[in-house]
């Protein structure tokens, strides 16, 4: 939309530059005089140096206000070729030369837009003020016998009638247009002196075009009313003289033209580029297409890194001195630094550029940065939390050694004990003392069946001395609820994914058998490629809840293997549970 | 009969030789780890060992080790007792059915049902295959489903006794009745359970464990 919308403003002024052939006779191209033809041209020109200079700086007013320059330079120009005495002639008398301080405006701010000094202001302001007073004259005074301008058109409103003050007041007034003219010619030097020598790029075309224009025009503007005072004209007005002060106004479009091309795409590209669809790349990417984008080869994007600032590509880096061909912008919000960027200077001499580019890369960095802080942390959460469970069954594998080096033992041992007491003391024997043995014998080994159930809940013996297969071949050997067991793991697994494979199979074996009201499960571990997954199901009544805190533990224990976990159970439908547990080294 | 024991611990290990002294038999080593069982197994030339199944310096499973290496040095003609804390069948199972004969597995506190305890020494001695009655009720307990019905209540419990690797007169002690009732009891599972009859103690017992061993069969729906 945008495209089409300036593709028809650059059109305009090619249908103005035809449109007067056409309707009115004028004489073809060919045949147009030299200086008519740059007339012309200068305002198709203007307008395309705007839509360059829009194109690189879509921000900045420059682009916009040339092309308005170049149709206001139509619109002024017309009352020369449309039919005399038509209102569309008086329309365009009225309204000459208002190109002339849009024109002086962008002089003096190209490229920013902005008008820096207060006399540079003054000048296009008095501009202004001429052509708004001379309008009001010229609407209210202009009659058709004027000598000067040459080719007035004759005045509907004819108000005054004294037509030599009328014409010297114009005179007057035109003048005074010109002398701001020269003024503009002469701030456009001096403001050259103000840029930077390496700034001057963009600028010096525009400036010297400019001045030159300016020079010229405030010229020629002053000389109807010297001639009309002191009788004499000081500039050629017909012949090569006249031909070339036209090539000199020239120049001004030329320079503007010449000027938006030298223009850094900037900002532009630097917008397109942070809300691009693929997002903003990162690290040495990003760095690259900065680079690209504000056109500076050398640049450098650099990171405040814990000690110090780093490059792209992690290495110790430094700042550039203030010496230095480049210099360096600080990516900085409320005392937060994020980075820097290093780059060519020219690249402060538009000064919209580098406040957008640091705030959204300053976002970028800050943004990269927060993720990768996330994902550390993540990795740190994971890793911890497998260390908890790692020290769980640790803990559980020490505690059931104890158990089993020592009150086991030592139960043991007092059966032993208390058989060989029962032995040497002989027959016959108190019946009272035999029987308080006896009670005591059965104590013992109660208490060492409850220990050995108390060990094995612990941490299952035959996992680490039999294996995945007879373990879980132990579990569905216990489970009251017959159980088809399916194993396919060739190999031992690293212990941690056997103990969760067997902790999963165990818990929801039990689960199947307190609630499930099932007929029979299956339990399937596979091992494919760097995986174990596992399921087990049953046909019972379902609606398990995947909350509860049997399930939850086996998720948690599972996912600190970085493993999945999944309950379905629909009501009446079965549970199934399935898991898979990476197990690369 | 020559005993060598091999147990870390020194409380159990002198009760244990205390019992086997007491009942006749020789002991004839100590040991307290893997090297020093197959150690003294060379040097003493026992008739059995007795291996607890865990001992320095990991206390996981270095007594099947000392059964590997005890096995391929003496061969079957040397009883092996492992003496075990976990009550694990199908463990017990692989590791009695694989050895095929002169090798038992008993729970630790077995140690204190003497006339047991010793029995089983000597039985292992003469080749005999043994399984720790607890277990051989765990593995019934699997398989009643199967067994129930098929087979009377003394004939399962003819079953549990063979499956302790007893022979019919022991088995005729145990239950107070004659040889020949045993050995009717006997005919009558292995025809009932689709066993292949055989006359060898050793076998008969391997061919009950597997039987029990086996796994549990699908419900009649599948």
């Amino acid at each position: 939309m945008r495209r089409v919308g300036r593709i028809l403003l650059g059109l305009g002024p090619v249908v103005l530059f035809v449109l007067p052939h056409v309707l009115w006779g004028r004489p073809p191209v060919s045949e147009i005089p030299i200086d008519a033809f740059f007339d012309d041209v200068t305002g198709l020109v203007l307008v395309f140096a705007g839509l360059v200079a829009w194109d690189r700086r879509p921000t900045a007013s420059t682009g916009p206000l040339l092309i308005g320059a170049g149709y206001l330079w139509y619109v002024g120009s017309t009352y020369q070729y449309v039919p005399p005495e038509s209102p569309l002639q008086y329309v365009s008398f009225i309204l000459r030369g208002y190109y002339e301080p849009i024109l002086a405006f962008v002089i003096l701010s190209f490229p920013g837009g902005r008008l820096e000094l207060r006399r540079d202001r003054i000048a296009v302001v008095a501009m202004l003020a001429i052509l708004a007073i001379r309008s009001l004259w010229r609407l209210i005074g202009v009659h058709p016998g004027f000598a000067v301008p040459r080719e007035a058109p004759p005045n509907p409103a004819w108000l005054l009638h004294d037509g030599a003050t009328v014409v010297r007041a114009d005179q007057i007034m035109t003048a005074a247009l010109g002398v701001a003219l020269l003024a503009v010619a002469g701030l456009a030097v001096q403001r050259r002196s103000r840029i930077r020598p390496g700034a001057r790029r963009p600028a010096d075309p525009v400036l010297l075009g400019g001045a030159i224009y300016a020079a010229v025009a405030g010229a020629y503007a002053t000389t109807d009313l010297l001639q009309a005072i002191l009788g004499i004209s000081f500039l050629p007005l017909d012949g090569p003289g006249w031909t070339a002060q036209y090539l000199m106004r020239t120049l001004a479009p030329l320079g503007f033209l010449v000027g938006s091309f030298r223009l850094r795409r900037g900002t532009a590209a630097v917008v397109q580029l942070m809300t691009g669809a693929s997002g903003l790349p990162r690290g040495v990417d990003l760095q690259e297409a900065l680079r690209r984008a504000l056109d500076d080869p050398g640049l450098a994007l650099l990171y405040a890194g814990r000690a110090g600032w780093e490059d792209a590509e992690g290495r110790p880096a430094m700042l550039p001195g203030p010496d230095a061909s480049v210099t360096a912008t600080i990516l900085q919000a409320d005392g937060h630094l994020s980075g820097a960027l290093v780059h060519d200077r020219t690249l402060l001499d538009d000064p919209s550029l580098l406040p957008t580019v640091s705030a959204t890369l300053r976002l970028a960095i800050d943004n990269d940065r927060l993720q990768d802080d996330l994902r550390e942390q993540l990795v740190e959460i994971r890793a911890s939390r497998a260390r908890v469970v790692e020290a769980a069954d640790g803990e559980r594998r020490r505690l059931e050694r104890d158990l089993h080096d020592g009150a086991q033992q030592r139960l043991v041992s007092l059966a032993v004990t208390l058989r060989t007491i029962q032995s040497r003391l002989g027959q016959p024997l108190d019946p009272l003392v035999s029987s308080e043995l006896e009670a005591a014998a059965g104590d013992v080994r109660a208490a060492i069946d409850e220990l050995r159930e108390l060990a094995r809940g612990l941490d299952p013996a035959i996992l680490r001395q039999a294996g995945l297969e007879p373990a879980l071949r132990s579990l569905a050997d216990r489970s009251p609820v017959p159980v088809q067991l399916d194993v396919d793991v060739a190999d031992r697994l690293p212990a941690k994914v056997e103990t969760a494979t067997y902790f999963v199979v165990s818990e929801a074996l039990t689960n199947v058998a307190k609630h499930a009201a099932a007929s029979r499960a299956t339990v399937r571990v596979d091992r494919r490629g760097e995986r174990v997954d596992l399921a087990i199901g049953d046909d019972g009544s379902g609606g398990a809840d995947p909350a509860g805190s049997g399930l939850r533990g086996l998720a948690d224990r599972v996912a600190a293997l970085d493993g999945t976990f999944r309950v379905v159970s629909l009501p009446g439908g079965g549970t199934s549970v399935e898991a898979s547990i990476p197990c690369g080294s | 009969m020559r005993v060598v024991i091999a147990e870390d611990s020194v409380l159990l290990r002198e009760g244990i030789a205390r019992i086997l002294t007491d009942a006749g038999l020789a002991v004839v080593g100590l040991a307290a780890d893997v090297s020093s069982v197959v150690a003294a197994a060379r040097a003493a030339s026992p008739d059995v060992v007795i291996v607890d199944i865990r001992m320095p310096p990991s206390f996981t499973d270095e007594g099947l080790r000392a059964v590997d290496l005890l096995r391929a040095e003496h061969g079957p003609g040397l009883g092996i007792l492992v003496l075990s804390q976990h009550l694990e069948p199908r463990f017990a199972l692989d590791l009695v059915t694989g050895a095929g004969g002169g090798l038992g597995y008993l729970l630790k506190e077995r140690v204190a049902d003497l006339e047991d305890f010793v029995d089983a020494i000597r039985r292992v001695g003469r080749g005999g295959s043994i399984v720790d009655p607890a277990i051989v009720r765990e593995l019934l307990a699997w398989r009643a489903r199967d067994v129930a019905g098929r087979i009377t209540d003394r004939e399962r419990e003819t079953l549990a006794l063979m499956a302790e690797g007893r022979s019919n007169s022991a088995i005729a002690a145990r239950m107070g009745i004659g040889p020949k009732t045993v050995e009717t009891h006997v005919n009558a599972i292995f025809s009932k359970l689709g066993l292949e009859p055989t006359g060898d103690d050793n076998r008969r017992v391997l061919a009950v464990l597997s039987f029990l061993g086996e796994t549990k069969a699908e419900p009649a729906a599948d």
